[in-house]
Order: C-alpha cells, then structure tokens, then sequence
C-alpha cells in the first residue's frame, strides 16, 4: 500500500510514512489548535512536493479569507489555482447533502483530478443534520470520496473542556475514518502549549506517544514527545518521576 | 533542614544510650534472622526503585551524574541481596553463610556503593550521546553482574586466603573498622555536597538523600561496634539502615 506524505517531516514519520493512499483521515481539535493550517499545509505540500493536485472543500470561511490566511504562510493558493494544481470550494453543508450535492462534488472532482482532498470541517455538517443523522451523512460523504480514490483529510471541532479523553468526537464520527490525529491545547507551566496524537490509524503502525506542535511562518513543526511529563491529556500534567528526579541531581551539580 | 538537625539529633541520642554496656544484649537468632532479612529485602527494593528511576532518567538525558547515582544503589542492591544470603544463620544458597563471608560482601556493597555515589556529585557532568547512552548502560549492568559474580565467588572459593574481619569472642578486626571507617569518610562528604546544594537550591529530595546518607553514617557507627552478628550494635546498625532508606525513599516519593 502506497503512502501520502503530508510534507511535514516529523508527522510523516510518526505515520510511518504518512497516510494510507485513498484513506480518509480526521484532524480533531478545539478552535484555534490549528486543524485548518494542516489540512492546507497537506494540499499544499502535496502539490509543490508530490504533484498532487488538491480540492480544498470549505463550509467556514470565504475564499479571500483563505487565500489572505494562507499567504501568512508563504502558499500562493490563488496562483495555484490559476495553474490548476488547486481548487478551492467554498460551499454549504446543506448543498452537498442534498441529493444532488454529490454531482456538484463529482463535477469539481472530475474537473480537477485531486489525489488530495480537504473538508473543513465535518462539524458544519451537524447544524444541517438532527444528531442521530449526522454519522449516516457523513458515512455518505466519506464514503462517496473513498469510491473517488482520493485520500481525504476531514476536519472536525471537538470539545477541548473538562477532562480530556482520547475520543476524537462525541458523536463516533471517528469510527467513520481511517486515522484520527487529535490536537489539544495543554497547560505546562502557565504556558499553553499545543499537542499532537495519533489515537487510530486502520492497517498500520504509527507513533503513539503525545508530541508537541508549534505554528510557525512556514506552517506546522512538529516537535519531540513530551517525554518530560505525564498526563497531559488529562488536563493536569506533571513532570515524570525519572525526569523530576535527574533535575534535582542535575541542578545539584551546577550549584 | 529541621528535619536533617532532627535526624542528626535523635541518631546521636540513641547511640548515647545504647552504647551503655548495661544495655548491650545478643538477640537470638530466631528473633535476629527474621529482622535482618526483613531490613535487608526493604532497603533492597528501595534501592533497586532509585536504581530504576535514575536509570530512566540516564536514559532520556544522558546524564553521567545520574548514571553514577543509578549505578551505586544498583550495585548495593545486588550485592546486599547476596550479603542477605550469607549472613551467620541462613541455609546455604548460592554463597556460603557466616560471619566474615557476610562481612565481606557487606564490605563490597558499602565500598563500591558510596565510591560511586561520592563520583557522582564529584565527577564533572557529562552527557552521553543518544547513540551511545544504551551501550554504555548495557557496560555498567555487566559490571554490576561481574562484581555480584566476583564477590560470590570471592567468599565461596577465596575466602580462606584473605584476612579475617571477625574473630569470635573478640569481635571485629582493626581491618574491618579502618574499612568502614573509610566508607563513613566517603559518605561524609557526599553528604555534605548533597547539603551544599540542598541550601542552594531548597530541593526536597535532595534534602531526603542528605538525611538519608547521614543516618547512614550512624549506621556506619553501629557496624563499627559490635561483637556478635545479633547483638545490640548490629540491630543499631540496621535499623540506622532501614532509616536511610526510608529516607532515600522518601526523597523517590517528593520529587514531584
């Protein structure tokens, strides 16, 4: 099984390569942890690094704003369009999830050939839909992209309060994908700080410990594991034992 | 600090009453044997969890001053269990038991344990490389093995050959006590370095391992007194022991 490199170095080989082809992957996450940055950086990664071209489907923000969003990061969407490398689709959830909605999908599909496709996000969908709906019409949508044999990042909005589980969505949406890559934002030391993990991938070993991720002018950096602490997830992380116990004796040398 | 003057106190404070030769008593060894054992095995599970947390700890950061840490109570760990199998009493298993066989690896463990844990604050720090961390780990769990392997056959095969530490009816040898002297020396000043950087940094585990290797010179004391394996002196010693770790311990426990 072939495999989709993301472009971002440290995510591909915590993915053991990157995504399975034709697999669909959720990026889950509370607002503002960054799950737009990396769905665009995928496009546009796979287009000037793999030549893949990309649709971006989008049900939140309008085309400018993507566009002025992206430039922040160096990545010149609009000229990618123009060389037809790039589509951006900026629609309802409500159109596609009419009956017809798939057509209009397939035409921009069959327009521009994608081997790489964004939704952002999977939550829009459920202001259209009753909740016991919502996971059957996201299966249709998925579904639909996975017969088109593109490898398809969706993005959802998860809840970023109370006690931190490791379940991406609460309404099993995450049952529906391939791979689901949870952000967080994590307190340590009166910072906030940003996490990444990969709590699934279907068909393939991956990297299972919590890594650190910064936003950068060049896009995502995924950093080293946090390895210095334990239950980050759980919203009250502290120092591990071993590595509490080195800085003491450690400080103790330098005093 | 309190609590290390406390300690430092209350240790001083026992010995001064027990040192009295109206109190000197010789246990049975049905009641002595048990007690041994039983400080023996806790201070070895202590020191193999502080053994496995600076391991750890070695292991992500490369540190040469944890790995020494790491190493001596490693090593003490080792060596106590087999000390715990030779002790006068115990049946034969793997080291012949008596007096001297039991003081002889006692030795060991003290000698190369505060040797180790005095380089660790004195070396200077040295980070081993991520590549080369795991062989050097790999070297100094060998060693550790070869010096169980060493000492056992030491006191099983050698031990006729080499100098006697107790006699009986008079008690231990001038050797014995210049050696123990001598391990007491070294933990002195690894307990006054751990205090130097305890007043500077305020570290509770560092406070922890001061107390600890104090009341480990107190028990040091102990084993420099007496004149039977089970008498007053002996018990002293261990207990003195079983406070160390305790202490050691207690230092594992706060560090968060």
């Amino acid at each position: 099984m072939t495999r989709v490199n993301t472009g971002i170095v440290e995510l591909d080989k915590i993915l053991n390569g990157g995504f399975m082809r034709g697999d669909t992957a959720m990026i889950a996450g509370g607002a503002g942890t960054g799950k737009t940055t990396f769905a665009l950086q995928y496009l546009v990664n796979g287009i000037a690094e793999f030549g893949e071209r990309g649709l971006y489907v989008t049900f939140e923000q309008l085309p400018d704003q993507i566009y002025r969003d992206a430039e922040s990061f160096g990545w010149d969407l609009r000229k990618m369009e123009n060389e037809n490398k790039l589509m951006v689709m900026c629609t309802s959830p409500d159109v596609l999830l009419e009956p017809a909605g798939k057509d209009i999908l397939g035409r921009f599909i069959d327009q521009i050939r994608p081997s790489r496709v964004v939704m952002d996000s999977l939550s829009h969908i459920a202001m259209f839909v009753p909740e016991r709906e919502l996971r059957r019409e996201a299966y249709r949508l998925l579904m639909y992209l996975k017969t088109k044999r593109v490898t398809t990042i969706a993005t959802y909005e998860s809840s970023q309060t109370g006690a931190m589980s490791l379940s991406a969505t609460e309404t099993g949406l995450s049952f529906l994908v391939d791979c689901v890559i949870l952000l967080r934002f994590v307190e340590i030391e009166s910072s906030l700080r940003k996490a990444l993990v990969i709590t699934k991938m279907r068909g393939s070993g991956h990297d299972k410990r919590l890594r650190e991720f910064e936003i950068t002018s060049q896009g995502i950096k995924v950093a080293e594991p946090f390895t210095q602490y334990e239950g980050i997830l759980t919203g009250a992380p502290r120092r591990s034992m071993a590595e509490a116990f080195t800085d003491a004796f450690k400080k103790q040398r330098r005093s | 600090m309190a609590y290390l003057l406390s300690a430092l106190l209350v240790s001083a404070s026992v010995y001064l009453i027990f040192v009295q030769e109206s109190l000197y008593v010789v246990f049975d060894s049905s009641v002595y044997l048990p007690f041994h054992a039983a400080v023996e095995i806790f201070t070895i599970l202590v020191a193999v969890a502080v053994a496995y947390v600076s391991l750890k700890g070695y292991r992500r950061d490369g540190s040469r001053t944890i790995l020494l840490l790491g190493s001596a109570f490693l090593v003490q760990a080792a060596l106590d269990t087999i000390h715990n199998m030779a002790y006068p009493g115990m049946p034969l298993l793997l080291v012949r038991s008596g007096t001297n066989e039991a003081i002889y690896l006692w030795l060991f463990a003290r000698i190369s344990g505060s040797f180790l844990l005095l380089a660790s604050p004195v070396l200077p720090e040295k980070e081993m490389s991520p590549e080369a961390r795991d062989k050097v780990l790999l070297y100094t769990l060998a060693a550790v093995a070869l010096l169980s392997v060493g000492s056992v056959y030491t006191v099983n095969q050698l031990l006729d050959k080499l100098p006697l530490m107790f006699i009986p009816g008079k008690g231990l040898t001038m050797l014995k006590v210049g050696l123990e002297f001598l391990v007491t020396i070294v933990l002195g000043i690894t307990g006054l370095l751990y205090l130097k950087s305890y007043l500077s940094s305020g570290n509770r585990t560092i406070l922890m391992f001061t107390i600890g290797v104090s009341l480990f010179i107190f028990a040091e004391v102990g084993f420099m007194l007496y004149r039977h394996a089970y008498d007053i002196h002996n018990t002293l010693g261990h207990i003195f022991k079983l406070a160390a770790f305790i202490a050691f311990l207690l230092g594992l426990i706060l560090v968060r």
